[in-house]
């Protein structure tokens, strides 16, 4: 884990960890949401 | 409402026309904490080699997506057809494809974080048949359910204070409960 306690552009200490990383984000609620979201606008769509 | 033709807020204006909007503030729009608590984790601590995205969104029919990507409305209504399921090939096809190729690209030493659940097969049977030993997760995701970790990112985004993270590989995926959070307002003004 490397510390950087304050920088040169004046925002506070950032602590992160040495190495190459990639982050694969989950979008399976979102997913979720849009289906949902969808119906919804069918419904609308059909004056229900 | 984001996919309504009568909606006049700009996001839904922009996916409406040529413009469109980029995959990231959709998502974050449609799911607030959930979403946008991990994006602003993965931008903040994304470290990669030159040519590769340090940022990936795992999407319900295009595999791997930068979350810079713009997207349509066309595109939101595809991806609102299918569900996240291993089983679904509609799902799992595209993100194999995906993993196999970033596999082959990063380094020995990169590592590869999933910020999703790691309890089901949905994400886990596909990624780790690529990265195996690399592919990793947060430990303080265990027992937390979805929003709970959406909080959890964004404050760590905030605070500029990485999770540490352990292997899929044989990690005990899930656990106790651990205690909630204590609430936290954000301004408005937050570039996160």
């Amino acid at each position: 884990m490397i510390v950087i306690p304050s920088r040169e552009n004046g925002e506070g200490p950032l602590q992160f960890q040495f190495r190459h990383s990639t982050y694969l984000v989950c979008s399976n609620r979102v997913g979720e949401i849009l289906h949902f979201v969808q119906d919804d606008n069918a419904v609308a769509a059909e004056g229900v | 409402m984001i996919l309504s033709e009568r909606a006049q807020f700009d996001l839904a204006r922009r996916l409406r026309s040529r413009e469109r909007a980029t995959l990231g503030e959709v998502f974050a729009f449609l799911s607030g904490l959930y979403f946008r608590g991990k994006l602003a984790y993965a931008n903040t601590f994304a470290r990669t080699a030159e040519g590769i995205c340090g940022v990936l969104v795992i999407t319900p029919t295009r595999g791997l997506v930068d979350p810079a990507t713009k997207v349509s409305l066309r595109d939101l209504r595809e991806f609102a057809e299918v569900d996240i399921h291993e089983s679904d090939p509609r799902y799992r096809e595209p993100l194999a494809r995906d993993a196999q190729r970033l596999a082959k690209k990063l380094s020995p030493e990169c590592e590869v974080v999933l910020l999703g659940s790691i309890a089901t097969g949905k994400y886990v049977d596909v990624l780790l048949e690529n990265f195996q030993h690399r592919l990793r997760f947060p430990a303080d995701f265990v027992g937390r359910g979805d929003m709970s970790r959406g909080g959890l990112l964004l404050r760590c985004a905030v605070d500029k204070t990485e999770l540490t993270y352990i292997s899929v590989m044989g990690a005990v995926r899930s656990g106790k409960r651990p205690p909630k959070l204590t609430p936290r307002r954000y301004l408005k003004a937050s570039p996160i």
